[in-house]
């Protein structure tokens, strides 16, 4: 009787702790939820006083440009995802298996973006883009959303090589398999789980980007945070949190179908951060 | 069957550190090599050297009399089994049984039926559709060993087979090495740190020290002659007498002996002799290499009895059959008899390990 007693209160509790962590996590949400459907909210009303799809509709008005900066955004993500996976690759993987000379160096090189505000380099970078003619260009800002984002993908990769035993390519290859076939059969496979980890962290930090997309897109590169930021600047509250609401969307859904490499034990982020 | 030739081979992993030190040996087609030795002095380089893994920083190496050195290791099959981290874990292990059949572009169809075969071979059967973490450490050396087989390889180098696991499952690992190598007529190397596991599974061991080959041989030879010292001691033989060589007779501190075979110049010698050649006597008589100990400590071990027996300028151990020996006192004056044909002498400049 005991037992069962505490049994159901340890359950009871446990429920009450993911409750309180999901609100944590979503009631922020809920006054852009409420925005966003709102027509009329002046304060001191504590609810809008008249609701509607205007922000709704508005925005998926051919005129709101959402779909094109969508598009942009996505194509943006998925390409600075895969630059930082091909980049990374090799360093995580010269970090994460082998020792020389100044690597503590090479590793604080690399983790130095994520110290200094990249806003600082992209000034200095912007001149030179003009100079190169990547100013106000879509590879301009893929180029620069690599600075976030290198850190941290190599900073997983490396973690990953570092629980990766070198051995298993080596049997392979006196199995019979070329470098190439290794590549593809043996390394691929072991370290995928990580390489996805590492596209989603990339994917998410460069979805999220404004202040470098700005400054090197020069507003001629329109990603769904800056139309974002225009609508905040211009005081549409209503647009602001529709568009908001969609920003999340890909993260939310990345997140969701992701979340088993995320907290799978051992694989992919055991070995974060241990180089 | 492939006969591997090593000629003067040497792999050095910076200026100082040598793995492999000017090794020539020969490892005969068909049998099975022990490469036998202390932990981390160059044994797995040696395989991977022989795998095509790691390039030699001189020397040679040749199967069947031709140069591998330009082959890749893909190309040599000469397959390798690691000593842990055996299988690929993203494939089951009737995937990982099939990978050099896979690799080499065989018929699906082809490769099912020597999977299946293969892992009956070694106990495995009904196991093709298991992922390697639902294996046991000795059914994923079988799978390993498995793998290896299937190519059907020229040479197959295993590295410490038997070390990772229990002392039952061992014998059994052991055995089946055995059985399968002769079976299949396989050239095999394997590496060792354990000189019991290499006297009973090898025909031939090659003992390295620090990358330097001591002496090579039948298993029985490092008992009845081992080369140096440092062989002798390595297999058990830790009785050292110092003594001077002069012609024929040597002096030690416990009395003058004499040894069968002397090839040393005359000069200060290492008189070395195994535990269990020491014979206990009653009497003296007129024999000669009778010497007196006084008995230090005596440990009744089962069907044998351990002895330590203090002798002028040493401690020697002594090892007999238990059955016919009352135990000794602590201190009670005891004669040994050192059998001349028994007694080594190497120059006691020799460097000791």
């Amino acid at each position: 009787m005991d037992i069962r007693q505490s049994e159901k209160r340890r359950r009871f509790l446990t429920l009450g702790l993911v409750c309180l962590v999901l609100a944590a996590l979503l009631l922020p949400f809920l006054p852009q939820v409420i925005w966003s459907f709102s027509h009329r909210w002046l304060f001191p009303s504590l609810l809008p006083t008249e609701w509607g799809l205007r922000g709704w509709s508005y925005v998926f008005s051919p005129g709101a440009r959402l779909g094109r900066a969508i598009i942009t955004s996505l194509t943006i993500s998925a390409t600075v995802s895969l630059l930082s996976i091909l980049v990374g690759l090799p360093a995580g993987r010269a970090l994460g298996l082998y020792r020389f000379r100044g690597k503590t160096l090479v590793q604080f090189l690399i983790l130095s973006p994520a110290i200094v505000p990249a806003f600082a380099a992209a000034m200095g970078i912007h001149i030179q883009f003009i100079r190169y003619g990547l100013a106000d260009t879509f590879f301009g800002v893929v180029l620069v959303q690599l600075i976030p984002t290198l850190p941290y993908v190599v900073l997983i990769l490396g973690g990953v090589f570092s629980s990766y035993r070198i051995e298993v390519e080596e049997e392979a290859r006196t199995l019979g398999a070329n470098q190439l076939k290794v590549l593809w059969y043996v390394t691929l496979p072991s370290i995928l789980p990580g390489v996805i980890v590492a596209g989603l962290f990339a994917f998410m930090i460069s979805w999220g980007q404004y202040l470098l997309t700005l400054l090197i897109g020069g507003g001629q590169v329109l990603t769904l945070p800056i139309l974002l930021l225009n609508f905040v600047n211009s005081g549409d509250y209503t647009l602001a949190s529709v568009l908001s609401l969609i920003l999340i969307i890909p993260s939310g859904t990345i997140l969701w179908y992701t979340s088993r490499y995320l907290t799978r034990e051992g694989t992919a982020l055991g070995g974060f951060g241990k180089l | 069957m492939t006969q591997v030739t090593l000629r003067d081979l040497t792999k050095k992993y910076s200026s100082q550190v040598k793995a492999v030190d000017h090794l020539s040996l020969e490892i005969p087609a068909g049998k099975i090599t022990a490469i036998l030795g202390p932990s981390g002095c160059g044994k797995t380089t040696l395989l991977k050297l022989i795998a095509g893994l790691v390039p030699p920083t001189s020397g040679d190496i040749f199967f069947d009399g031709i140069s591998q050195l330009d082959i890749p290791a893909e190309k040599r099959g000469a397959v390798m089994v690691f000593q842990n981290h055996l299988l690929f874990p993203f494939l089951s292990v009737g995937d990982n049984v099939a990978f050099g059949l896979k690799m080499r572009g065989e018929p699906p169809q082809l490769i099912r039926e020597q999977v299946l075969q293969i892992l009956e071979l070694v106990q495995l059967a009904g196991y093709e559709k298991r992922q390697p973490s639902q294996l046991s450490g000795g059914q994923q050396q079988r799978a390993a060993l498995a793998r290896a087989l299937i190519t059907q390889p020229r040479i197959l180098l295993l590295d410490e087979p038997l070390s990772n696991l229990d002392a039952n499952l061992r014998e059994e690992m052991r055995e089946l090495i055995f059985n399968l190598q002769r079976q299949q007529g396989i050239t095999t190397v394997f590496v060792t740190h354990d000189q019991e596991e290499a006297v009973m599974l090898a025909d031939q061991i090659a003992l390295v020290f620090e990358g330097v080959l001591q002496q090579v041989g039948e298993p029985r030879a490092f008992y009845e002659r081992p080369a140096n010292l440092a062989t002798a001691r390595f297999f058990g033989a830790n009785n050292i007498l110092p003594g001077f060589d002069r012609e024929g007779r040597i002096d030690t501190a416990s009395g003058s002996l004499q040894i069968e075979e002397n090839q040393i110049p005359p000069g200060p010698v290492n008189l070395v002799i195994r535990p269990e050649n020491i014979r206990i006597v009653t009497e003296k008589g007129d024999r000669n290499n009778i010497i007196v100990g006084r008995v230090r400590s005596c440990i009744f071990a089962g069907t044998r009895t351990r002895m330590k027996i203090t002798v002028e300028g040493a401690l020697l151990e002594v090892v007999t059959d238990a059955s016919p020996l009352r135990c000794y006192q602590e201190g009670e004056t005891i004669l040994l008899f050192l059998p001349p044909a028994k007694l080594w002498a190497y120059p006691a400049k020799e460097s000791s390990v």
